[in-house]
């Protein structure tokens, strides 16, 4: 998959070190996996970002220098990070690295901004739901690279502030030296998506009730995020096909090739047109996996 | 006015209303975080400024101490309230202030009149590590709040690094997510209520044997976190900041369950026995039942019976 984004136009790929990003370990790769993409993207002129972004657990700090040590080595072009104190100890080691503060760490404003500026951070990851009116301050404070995600899923609550899983299902599964605990992405395992179950309102009647959801596919503000400050746009697409991912970098490229042309809102038209489409193969690729972390939850949680 | 013996320990709560405050029994409580710092248009919340002086005068005339809860999540056009509310706090004797963002530690770390108070990084600025405990305590924050779905050895991990103080959720709903909207208001043709009143409503929402309570843009664990048993424990690690969640009870709950957590306190003060059952009162007070998971490395929602022990 990385290999393969890379090849279709994305300008850098993040990928998830076994046992420390906000994924299952099918979604994450090891050292030597981590090696062979910097040394393809390295050959192509392009670059590999790392998601360390979970809470990385105390007890695992001799692994998890070990693993960023050797990526460093490796030639990662930056981390991405959710652990403001593990920001603050990377900067320490390592003067000249990028780092990234994820979508997780929730900054919403000038303020967050600044704290991890001061933290040592390089980048920042916005919330999707700033609009370009909101990025301006957040800029403006910062020298930070401002990066927002064109493809995400959008839950109810902030990303990095939402603990329904956990309290719903947890399940630890020991693998790579490490625990991963399935039902906190905080703590590193998958979310299982209790917000997607159909959930019963007691009041005024049992009614059932969908938490809302969605699928956020940017399209028509891209120049006014630009505007904004915002220099890096990014897809979430870990657990898609490569398919669906090539369907979105190849949309992608073609809005920011347009931009710099008079025709971009001509291309724009078309554009919103294929997004709609990719929209509904990504619905449909997420409903399956969707159902799977559900019912791995459920199982989890003692319901099935 | 209690004796200095008797303020070895710290209970605190949570109030959003001057109504609700005036109903609090500080004989139990000796902090209070003022406030609903999740939604600013709780009706006659403490953060619309107004009443904010008179809270923090009532608390400190009780005795006990008055914390400001800040806004939680705010946004670039709120930060300016954030100062205001910081302002309006020094001047009327505030004995500190909540933090559960970065960036509002941040703006209270810019701060030197703010030195020598409390700042506390609450429960939503995700303390799961020791350094980012020590961050914080770095960038001033004098009491920290772990992460509420934390375990045991993650919460000791914190506490060998000697970061400062930590005060432990011990009791209510369990805050479990914040929302930029709220679902109450984008449901409110559907509940038949509005604004500011939809959230009071009694409103949860079940699937098989999980609830939770919406406050709307707070969503809350549907059973009450109870660590009664573990107060023995608490005591013996030295920990002495305790909280009992109360942003959306009513004062009497609060006042009847406090009172159970603080006779335990004062017992393990004077090193006399303390009961080993959980009474009525507090398992009454729950509509949905009881929970400790997180603390057992479990889901939030379980119950383990097993408790744990200091050696």
């Amino acid at each position: 998959m990385g290999k393969t984004v890379l090849e279709a136009g994305a300008d850098a790929v993040f990928a998830g070190p076994k046992g420390f990003s906000r994924r299952g370990f099918e979604y994450e790769l090891t050292s030597e996996e981590i090696r062979d993409l910097c040394e393809f993207a390295s050959s192509r002129g392009k670059h590999v970002r790392l998601a360390v972004n979970s809470y990385p657990d105390d007890r695992y700090d001799e692994v998890l220098w070990k693993t960023v040590e050797e990526c460093v080595a490796f030639g990662i072009q930056a981390l991405i990070v959710n652990d403001p104190g593990f920001c603050r100890e990377l900067r320490r080691r390592f003067p000249v690295l990028g780092i990234h503060a994820s979508v997780g760490a929730s900054i919403f404003n000038a303020s967050d901004a600044q704290f991890w500026k001061d933290c040592g951070a390089t980048g920042i990851v916005l919330l999707c739901n700033l609009t370009p009116n909101q990025v301006k301050p957040i800029a403006a404070a910062t020298d930070c690279e401002l990066e927002i995600l064109v493809h995400a899923n959008r839950d109810f609550t902030f990303l990095g502030k939402c603990w329904l899983s956990s309290y719903c299902a947890v399940q630890s599964i020991m693998a790579f030296s490490h625990t991963k605990v399935h039902g906190s992405p905080n703590r590193g395992g998958v979310c299982y998506q209790v917000c997607r179950r159909q959930w019963v309102r007691q009041a005024n009647g049992n009614l059932s009730t969908d938490l809302p959801n969605e699928c956020q596919l940017l399209v028509t503000q891209l120049r006014d995020y630009l505007a904004a400050g915002v220099t890096t746009f990014k897809i979430q697409g870990r657990e898609y096909t490569i398919e669906l991912m090539k369907q979105m970098i190849a949309l992608y490229s073609g809005i920011m090739s347009s931009l710099s042309e008079s025709q971009y809102d001509l291309s724009l038209s078309g554009a919103v047109t294929i997004a709609r489409q990719i929209e509904e193969l990504r619905n449909e690729e997420r409903r399956e996996r969707t159902a799977k972390l559900v019912s791995d939850g459920l199982i989890a949680g003692g319901l099935s | 006015m209690r004796s200095i013996m008797q303020q070895d320990f710290r209970l605190a709560t949570e109030v959003a209303t001057i109504k609700r405050l005036k109903d609090l029994d500080f004989t139990v409580f000796n902090r209070v975080y003022l406030g609903n710092p999740f939604c600013l248009d709780f009706r006659e919340n403490l953060l619309a400024v107004d009443n904010l002086s008179e809270a923090i005068r009532l608390v400190n005339d009780a005795g006990a101490c008055p914390i400001v809860s800040l806004v939680a999540m705010p946004a670039n056009d709120q930060l300016p309230l954030i100062d205001e509310l910081i302002e309006v706090g020094l001047a009327a004797g505030t004995g500190g202030f909540e933090a559960h963002s970065v960036g509002v530690l941040h703006r209270l770390s810019e701060r030197k009149d703010v030195y020598g108070l409390t700042i506390v990084a609450g429960g939503f600025s995700n303390i799961y590590t020791r350094r980012t405990a020590i961050l914080y305590a770095e960038k001033g924050a004098t009491l920290l709040v772990p992460n509420y779905e934390l375990p045991w050895e993650a919460i000791e991990s914190i506490t060998a690094a000697n970061p400062g103080p930590l005060e432990i959720l011990i009791h209510g709903k369990i805050p479990l997510g914040l929302s930029d909207s709220c679902l109450l208001v984008e449901r409110s043709d559907d509940l038949g209520t509005k604004c500011p009143d939809s959230c009071l409503s009694d409103l949860w929402l079940e699937f098989h044997k999980w609830s939770l309570k919406s406050f709307g843009k707070l969503t809350s664990s549907g059973k009450d976190l109870c660590l009664l048993p573990e107060m023995p424990f608490f005591w013996a690690k030295s920990i002495r900041n305790f909280r009992i969640a109360g942003v959306a009870e009513k004062p009497e709950t609060l006042n009847e369950v406090g009172q159970v957590y603080r006779d335990v306190l004062e017992s393990l003060q004077k090193s006399t026995a303390v009961p080993a059952y959980i009474p009525e009162q507090v398992r009454m007070a729950s509509r949905y039942g009881l929970c400790n998971g997180y603390l057992y490395g479990r889901s939030g929602c379980d119950w383990v019976e097993q408790h744990l022990q200091a050696t």
